[in-house]
This record gives structure tokens, C-alpha cells and sequence, in this order.
């Protein structure tokens, strides 16, 4: 039914605000169990490396809740939590619920195997689990999700590959573990207030450097050597410069493209950005590794989906961390690469409203000029995505409060751990293997064959290695040289 | 002002822009713009200036798996005038 749009249309619509929501629920359950010590988060299950199987996972509150049953309680909870989005989202519940349960078990189990000790232990960690070898692959049970959801996107049959992905949501869980992100660096501002801001500052500049470099040289490129229409060289420019399949599609709105243009091109983005998933953080643990945040902060300008580039700054985080481990002897603090690689990414995604904005005024008043057609400027506040407000308020939150409720930083470190831990930690990263699994179940990595896809999959490929992430790197080391994580005693 | 509001889709030709009372197309927007004028001319008569709304239906014209990245494709106001 056609009603006029407000400032508040989508706001129990969309899966954007739903990321909101539960993550700011999540957040806040973290909140009042900080401040009240009633236990609101102890059920929240917790995965960490075994070579028993009994101690594979535990509860967050082990004295409240039994291993199993604190798996089953984040099974009901997550469960029913997104139910309510999708049931406001108008989705078809019966399949979600069975859907998303096949990619929840199925997260379960590949986060199970990718944790044993043989396979993820460090140099450092071996003595602790009574082992005298181990593959040191941090971050394996991140791939396994992946590589189990690749199977299943891409080999399964047809009618079931279809089928799980109405619970496979990629973009929707990580904004939901973005936002529980927000609180982690609230929560580390606590330790290092000065590192936090310079990262979050650091990745602004990042950003609007790449903006203003990325975007015309991706435009005029389209347009000069593929010869692409107007119309497909913006959406490819903001698709591949901006913030992927967002930006693709919020370009394609903004100059009024056909809806078969941001179709198409965010077929590709996701291929892209999955092939970068897998190909970018080994490269750049091998070539990059004595500037561990500034690799991070380039994925964040280079890996076009959120989905896709929160999974390769946890994997990067995790890669770093254990060759700094082998290499260095040091332990770095977990979650700094990975904010650092999300950071960047949050701040190109606020400002897609503005650009789309902008674009909408030039292709309305200068090339089209279609006649009587205004611009809203309620387009930035509509096109803004407003998890980004959720990680915002997430860590403010915490920084304000930390501040004020305790005396010192130090204290209220010490006080916030029991609250905020479990949901920016365990919950987070298990928000974090639901994407990975995700990831690889709406990946099809057939899209590249598809009939008219030739010339712009090689437009993608050849502006994406040649522009995109050189200008990446260089920005992101320019803006974030030198700067290591800091180190925790094992 | 009066102002009326549509949903609007494409049909890999046309734009249909479509409510409860009207369908109009156009092989263009300001083709589409054009014939709606010409059809809001009968219906408002004494009206110098319409504010017509439309926003592309999103959750029929995009994929399902797309909806997660952005919330909507596009909502555009033009103020048609009738004489």
C-alpha cells in the first residue's frame, strides 16, 4: 500500500534496525548486569579451545548454568530473539525457524572442531592443554564455518541450498555482533581510553581520504576503459569504492537505475568480497606483519561487505596474534586488529546517506533534470545505517559510565567484566561463526559465469586490484603506521 | 496542495507507478512523470500543483537476500504541475 515515507519508517521493518534492537538488547542485558550483579548474561555459551570434549564449551557463569544447558539457552535465545525481527520483518517463520536452526548447529559444530587444541593452540598455549604440538591456526574455526557454508552454497541441491538461506543472513548478524563491538571498545577504552580514540580517528580520516580517491577513479575507469553506461558505472563505483551492496544499491536508488543494475552488480560484490575474505588476510599476515592495525584498517577499506569484512579482520586478529606469539613471544590484546578492520568500514558506511545524497542532487539537477523532481534531504537519515548508531551508543554508554560510576579507569575495568565480557566477547564471537557460516551459504560462486556478467566481472576484478586496494593499503598505513596492539600477559 | 503517494515498480521495459486508484507507466521516469500528469489532470481539476510521492517496491523488486544490506531502493518526490 503506497503511504508517504517518515523518519521512522523501517524502524521494525528492516533488518538494519533489527540489528539495532537485539544488539543494543544484548548490550544492555551486559549493562544492568554490570551495574546490578544480577546475572542476566551467565547463560551466554562460551567456545574456547579443548582436547577433551566436555571442556569445549562452558556457561559464561559456570556456577549457574551447566555446559549443555547454556548452550541450549543461547540456541532458545538467539532463536527467539531473531524470530521476533523476522516475524515484524513479515518473513515466513515456520522455514526461518527451522532454517536458522540448521545454521546455528551446523556454526556449533565447525566452531567445536576449528577450537581443538591440536589444530588452534599457540606456541604459547601448548604446555596449558598438555600437548607438545599444534597447527596454530587462530582463527580455524572461523574458516571451518566458512568453508562448511561454501560446501553447502555451492554444492548442495539446489532446493536445500534455497531453503537454508532464508536463515542465513550474513549482513544482519554481523551488524548485531557490530553493535556488541561498540561495547568491546567501550569496554577497552577502560585500559587504553588514548589507543581507542586514535583508532576511531584514524579510521575517519582513512576514510574520507579513500572516498575522495576511490570513488571518481572508479567512475572514470568504468566509463573510459569497460565503456559502461552512467548508470552502470556509479552503482559499480559506489559497489566496489564504497560500502558494497549497500552502496550499490543506495547509488542505484539515488540516480534512479533500473533495479536489474544493483541486482547484478551486488552479485558480483559478494563473490569479490569473499575471494578478498579468503585471500587477503594470509597475504597480509605474510607481507604485513609488523603493522598489524594498519592491515587490519586497510580491510576495512578494501572488503566491500560488512559480513565479509568483520570475518576477515577476526581471522586477520587471529593470524596476527598467533604469529606474534610464535614470532615475537608477545601475546597482543584480542579485538584490536578486528576493530581496527571494522572501524574503517563503519565509518564509509555512515556516510553513504551524504553520498548518495549528493549523487541523487547531480543526476536530478544536472544530467536528468527531470522537471519538478526534488532531492529530500531526509535521504542521508534514510539511506544512514542505524546499527551504526547501536555500536555508537554501545560504547559511549560504557565510556560514560565507566567514567563516572568508579573511580578509576583501572576499576572500572575490573567491574565491567563480569557484564559486558560474555556479550562483547563470547556472544560477539559467536554472532561473528554465525556470519562465517552465512557467508558461505549465500556465496555462489557460479554467479560469475552467468550470462552478461563478462565485462563487469573484469571491471570489478581489474579496478579492485589495481585501485582499490593498493590506494587501500597506502591510506591505511598512512593514517595508522606503526601502531601494534597492546600486549597482555598470558 | 494535494498531494498522492505510489507504489513503483519495473517491468524490465516500463516504470508502473500504482495505487489503489490509478496505474500509469512510462518507458522513462519523465515519461512516467508525463502520463501521470495527463491522468491527474482529470481527477484533480481545480489543483495548479500535485505533490506526488513514489517508492519503488523494494521487497518485490529486490531479492530477498538483498533486503539485509540497505533498507530501501528509492523514494522520490516531484511536484507536478497541472496547467
Amino acid at each position: 500500500m503506497a503511504e508517504e515515507r517518515r523518519w521512522y519508517t523501517g524502524m521494525f521493518s528492516t533488518e538494519d534496525w533489527w540489528a539495532f534492537w537485539l544488539g543494543t538488547f544484548f548490550v544492555f542485558l551486559g549493562i544492568i548486569t554490570m551495574l546490578t550483579g544480577f546475572d542476566l548474561v551467565g547463560w551466554i555459551v562460551k567456545f574456547g579451545k579443548w582436547v577433551t570434549i566436555e571442556k569445549a564449551f562452558k556457561a559464561s557463569n559456570p556456577d549457574l548454568w551447566s555446559p549443555v544447558a547454556s548452550l541450549i539457552a543461547t540456541y532458545v535465545i538467539i532463536l527467539v530473539t531473531t524470530t521476533i525481527g523476522a516475524f515484524f520483518m513479515k518473513w515466513d517463520i515456520k522455514k526461518y525457524l527451522v532454517a536458522f536452526t540448521l545454521v546455528f548447529w551446523i556454526s556449533v559444530i565447525c566452531y567445536i572442531i576449528g577450537e581443538n587444541a591440536y589444530i588452534a593452540a599457540t606456541e604459547l598455549d601448548r604446555a596449558k592443554y598438555g600437548i607438545d604440538w599444534s597447527l596454530s591456526l587462530g582463527g580455524a574455526f572461523y574458516i571451518t564455518a566458512l568453508i562448511v557454508g561454501l560446501l553447502i552454497g555451492n554444492l548442495a541441491p539446489k532446493g536445500f541450498r534455497e531453503f537454508i538461506k532464508l536463515g542465513a543472513r550474513p549482513e544482519w548478524f554481523i551488524k548485531v555482533a557490530i553493535v556488541m563491538l561498540g561495547a568491546k571498545l567501550g569496554y577497552l577504552a577502560m585500559k587504553s581510553l588514548g589507543y581507542a580514540l586514535h583508532i576511531l580517528v584514524a579510521g575517519a580520516c582513512a576514510t574520507i581520504a579513500a572516498y575522495l580517491l576511490f570513488w571518481p577513479l572508479a567512475y572514470a575507469t568504468g566509463r573510459k576503459l569497460f565503456n559502461l553506461s552512467r548508470e552502470w558505472s556509479a552503482c559499480l563505483a559506489s559497489g566496489i569504492s564504497i560500502c558494497g551492496v549497500s552502496a550499490a544499491i543506495a547509488t542505484a536508488g539515488a540516480i534512479k537505475a533500473r533495479p536489474i543494475v544493483p541486482v547484478m552488480i551486488s552479485a558480483l560484490i559478494v563473490v569479490f568480497a569473499v575471494i578478498e575474505l579468503i585471500v587477503l588476510p594470509g597475504v597480509l599476515v605474510a607481507f604485513w606483519f609488523h603493522e598489524p592495525i594498519a592491515a587490519g584498517a586497510s580491510l576495512g577499506l578494501t572488503v566491500k561487505t560488512d559480513g565479509a569484512d568483520a570475518a576477515a579482520g577476526a581471522i586477520l586478529d587471529e593470524l596476527m596474534r598467533s604469529r606474534a606469539a610464535l614470532d615475537l613471544g608477545v601475546q597482543w590484546e584480542e579485538g584490536w586488529i578486528l576493530m581496527s578492520a571494522v572501524n574503517t568500514k563503519i565509518w564509509i558506511d555512515m556516510f553513504i546517506g551524504v553520498w548518495a545524497f549528493v549523487l541523487a542532487a547531480v543526476w536530478v539537477y544536472y544530467f536528468e533534470r527531470r522537471p519538478g523532481e526534488k532531492v529530500q534531504k531526509m535521504e542521508i537519515w534514510w539511506r544512514f545505517p542505524k546499527f551504526v548508531l547501536g555500536y555508537f551508543l554501545a560504547m559511549g554508554l560504557l565510556v560514560i559510565l565507566g567514567l563516572n560510576l568508579y573511580p578509576d579507569p583501572t576499576t572500572a575495568y575490573k567491574a565491567m567484566t563480569p557484564g559486558i565480557k560474555p556479550v562483547e566477547g563470547a556472544l560477539r564471537k559467536f554472532f561473528f561463526v554465525l556470519t562465517f557460516t552465512s557467508i558461505g551459504i549465500v556465496t555462489d560462486f557460479r554467479t560469475l559465469r552467468q550470462e552478461g556478467l563478462g565485462r563487469l566481472a573484469l571491471a570489478y576484478a581489474f579496478i579492485l586490484a589495481v585501485i582499490i586496494i593498493p590506494i587501500g593499503w597506502l591510506i591505511a598505513y598512512l593514517f595508522h603506521m606503526g601502531m601494534t596492539p597492546p600486549t597482555v600477559t598470558p | 496542495m494535494r498531494t498522492i503517494c505510489f507504489d513503483l515498480y519495473h517491468d524490465g521495459v516500463r516504470w508502473i507507478a500504482k495505487n489503489d486508484q490509478i496505474v500509469v507507466t512510462g518507458k522513462t521516469l519523465e515519461e512516467l512523470d508525463e502520463n501521470l500528469k495527463l491522468k491527474l489532470k482529470d481527477i484533480f481539476e481545480n489543483e495548479r500543483t500535485v505533490k506526488v510521492n513514489m517508492e519503488l517496491d523494494y521487497r518485490k523488486m529486490i531479492p530477498h537476500w538483498m533486503w539485509q544490506y540497505h533498507p530501501y531502493y528509492f523514494y522520490r518526490t516531484v511536484y507536478l504541475e497541472m496547467d
